[in-house]
């Protein structure tokens, strides 16, 4: 995927675990580890909004776009 | 609908329905073959239907001398054949085997069939409406529902071997004008099977990104 997901970085900034920032969006364990992994296909705005108020940044700083890198299609 | 406190959906009736139905083939077929086997009291015997364009009845045609009596039954233009051993050992003879063989067929395809509609609505019932396993069952009953008219078209072509023989006419008259009918129709259901399992594979892309949306 050409966009990546930040999220562990601005974890380690803030010093948050997975569990507490799972908590504090208010989704599963598992989906963040999605998430997290970048396996997932797509965030809704509700969820990006959540984890840019818990972890007091901006979705720029979640998302990450790399030029060069293929579309992952796994269709 | 509530019964004891369970909520009543239609997925878990077709479940069940398809389950006793998954059963009963599975009995009905055993006992088809034990009866053939002679495990009833009439002893081995073999039957089926014929479409000839020469055979004239209702006669018997004793050969005791081989231990089979066979008996044909005019219903219109198709015969019913009944051929009676008088044991098991009468009845090894590859065209005898090879009909019962290609006879059960598609029976246990129909328990084949009737077992993946359970296995579909018993995920169903489960709330995992487009697993990908679903696009493959019922790509499954797709392939097994061609494999109907071949099945009997090979059960056919020995029965009228059989007949043939115990007549001692040539043959070439053919078994049934009417074979093209089930091969067009097993084709046809065939390719709404292909079409519905397109579509949930589709299904299962759109699941899966759902799934996959956070």
């Amino acid at each position: 995927m050409p966009i990546i997901v930040n999220v562990d970085v601005m974890m380690a900034k803030r010093k948050m675990s997975l569990t507490e920032l799972a908590t504090k969006v208010d989704i599963t364990l598992a989906n963040l580890s999605i998430l997290k992994t970048g396996k997932a296909k797509a965030i809704r705005f509700s969820t990006l909004e959540a984890i840019c108020k818990a972890l007091d940044c901006q979705p720029g700083d979640v998302l990450e776009y790399v030029p060069g890198e293929t579309m992952d299609d796994e269709r | 609908m509530n019964i004891q406190g369970k909520k009543i959906s239609l997925p878990m009736v077709l479940r069940h329905t398809f389950m006793a139905l998954t059963i009963a083939f599975g009995v009905l077929t055993v006992l088809q073959l034990s009866s053939y086997l002679g495990n009833s009291s009439d002893g081995p015997f073999i039957r089926g239907w014929v479409t000839t364009a020469t055979v004239v009845g209702p006669e018997q045609i004793p050969q005791a001398s081989t231990g089979e009596q066979m008996k044909l039954y005019e219903f219109g233009d198709r015969k019913l054949v009944m051929v009676e051993f008088s044991d098991l050992s009468a009845m090894m003879q590859v065209r005898y085997l090879g009909y019962i063989l290609f006879q059960q067929i598609p029976w246990l395809l129909g328990i084949y069939i009737l077992y993946q509609m359970f296995m579909l609505f018993r995920d169903m019932d489960r709330g995992k409406i487009f697993p990908q396993e679903n696009v493959r069952r019922i790509r499954r009953m797709a392939m097994a529902v061609l494999v109907f008219p071949l099945a009997n078209y090979i059960s056919g072509t020995f029965l009228w071997s059989i007949v043939q023989s115990q007549r001692g006419q040539s043959p070439s008259v053919p078994i049934s004008p009417l074979f093209l009918e089930p091969i067009l129709q097993a084709g046809f259901i065939a390719l709404i099977l292909f079409s519905l399992a397109e579509v949930f594979r589709h299904g299962f892309q759109l699941q899966q990104e759902q799934d996959l949306t956070i």
